[in-house]
């Protein structure tokens, strides 16, 4: 009889799934805990909706527990749990644009409280606070009207602080357009936000 | 230049990093356990619909094989089989019978040949037009049986027959393809029906558009 893993909170990801693949449910409650936040905010990013995000996260945790014996310590774990987090995120986002294809909303419309332009309550806001939702909501924005295949790339580098190299893994691109998509993506980002938008 | 670009890339890096972060909320653990469990359940119902699914669509395909069956064959008092004949390929491509029709007897009236169950054959005396007096009477043409395999070169080539003619006949018969001594195919090809001098009109086979045995 082996003896049971010892998972603690010390342990590395790798390490983790490791722990994981061998039946310590312990090891995937770490996980989660590691990574939730980080995932929720890059997946509600790209999604640009707070529920949706959230769901996703899940949906990617979900994967993790269920499929955890196709890792391979090949690549780092993070990176693998970003490229599930990033298809399901796709595939979201493919699945929103063939309803509103065909819905009737116009855009702007379906904007979950609580999301993008939403803020809690304008009226208690004290005015340098409110600059700052105000300039928060317009960056939203304009990430928000940026095509998927650029905001994906601007997200993970700049606000998930990935390597170069890791977002090529994640996203399964090279690093010639890996750069392309950034240099392009941040030109247009710079024009959907207002004259000293994000200043 | 290389600054400009420097520049730009600390502004959007100051921009997005300005975002207010979104946390994951504090049920989160809670509901991810939920929906973990209920997955479990998922996976042990899965092997009910994975033979249920194909086992339903085999009893789909059962029973509307059986209603066209029924529709086509039974109600016309017909097997699948009797309807294309054996032994007699059409052209390259042509699925054997695709230029033949069957044409029904009328009721009451014996068969010509009850071998071969009143279908025209563009063979033997068929071709001068003998022998059409054992034939049955021409029936309307939405009486007609076509061979299911009926393609729509043998419509063409049966349309180019004259609209008086009271059969639609294997098109070898009205000698639309031009065989060598048959001028009735030379005027068909160069003149149409209807513009024929009162002479050639004279001249020209019966209205049935063949030949009959004693004008020939």
């Amino acid at each position: 009889m082996s003896a049971p893993l010892n998972v603690n909170g010390r342990m590395s990801d790798e390490e983790l799934v490791a722990a994981l693949q061998e039946g310590a449910g312990d090891a995937f409650t770490v996980l989660v805990g590691r990574y939730k936040d980080p995932l929720v905010n890059f997946l509600h990013r790209m999604t640009g909706d707070f529920e949706t995000a959230v769901d996703l996260a899940q949906e990617t945790f979900i994967r993790l527990y269920t499929r955890s014996d196709s890792y391979r310590p090949v690549a780092r774990f993070s990176t693998w749990l970003y490229t599930i987090a990033s298809n399901l995120a796709r595939t979201e986002l493919r699945r929103r644009r063939r309803w509103n294809l065909f819905g009737i909303r116009s855009e702007g419309e379906g904007t979950v409280p609580g999301t993008f332009g939403e803020p809690a309550d304008r009226a208690e806001l004290q005015d340098e606070q409110l600059d700052n939702v105000l300039r928060a909501e317009r960056i939203e924005e304009a990430l928000r009207r940026l095509p998927a295949v650029y905001r994906e790339v601007i997200v993970l580098h700049y606000l998930q602080d990935m390597a170069y190299e890791e977002i090529c893994t994640v996203l399964g691109i090279r690093m010639g357009t890996l750069k392309s998509r950034l240099s392009r993506g941040r030109a247009m980002l710079e024009n959907l936000l207002p004259p000293g938008g994000g200043e | 230049m290389m600054e400009g670009r420097h520049d730009q890339k600390d502004r959007i890096r100051r921009m997005l990093s300005s975002l207010p972060r979104r946390d994951a909320p504090p049920d989160f653990e809670e509901t991810l356990r939920r929906r973990l469990a209920r997955r479990r359940r998922w996976r042990f119902q899965l092997p009910r619909p994975a033979i249920a699914l194909p086992a339903a669509a085999l009893l789909l395909v059962a029973v509307v094989s059986s209603v066209v069956y029924f529709t086509r064959f039974e109600t016309r008092g017909i097997s699948p089989g009797e309807g294309v004949p054996q032994g007699r390929g059409g052209r390259s491509g042509e699925l054997p019978g695709a230029n033949q029709i069957i044409v029904q007897p009328p009721e009451g009236q014996k068969s010509a040949d009850p071998a071969t169950g009143f279908r025209l054959e563009a063979d033997g005396e068929d071709r001068t037009g003998a022998g059409m007096e054992t034939l049955p009477k021409a029936v309307p043409p939405a009486t007609i049986l076509f061979s299911p395999a009926l393609t729509d070169s043998a419509m063409k080539r049966s349309s180019r027959l004259p609209m008086s003619t009271p059969f639609i006949i294997d098109s070898t018969v009205a000698g639309g393809r031009g065989e060598p001594g048959d001028t009735s195919a030379a005027a068909d090809s160069t003149s149409p029906p209807d513009t024929l001098s009162p002479r050639e009109n004279s001249a020209a086979p019966d209205s049935a558009g063949i030949p009959s045995a004693s004008g020939g």
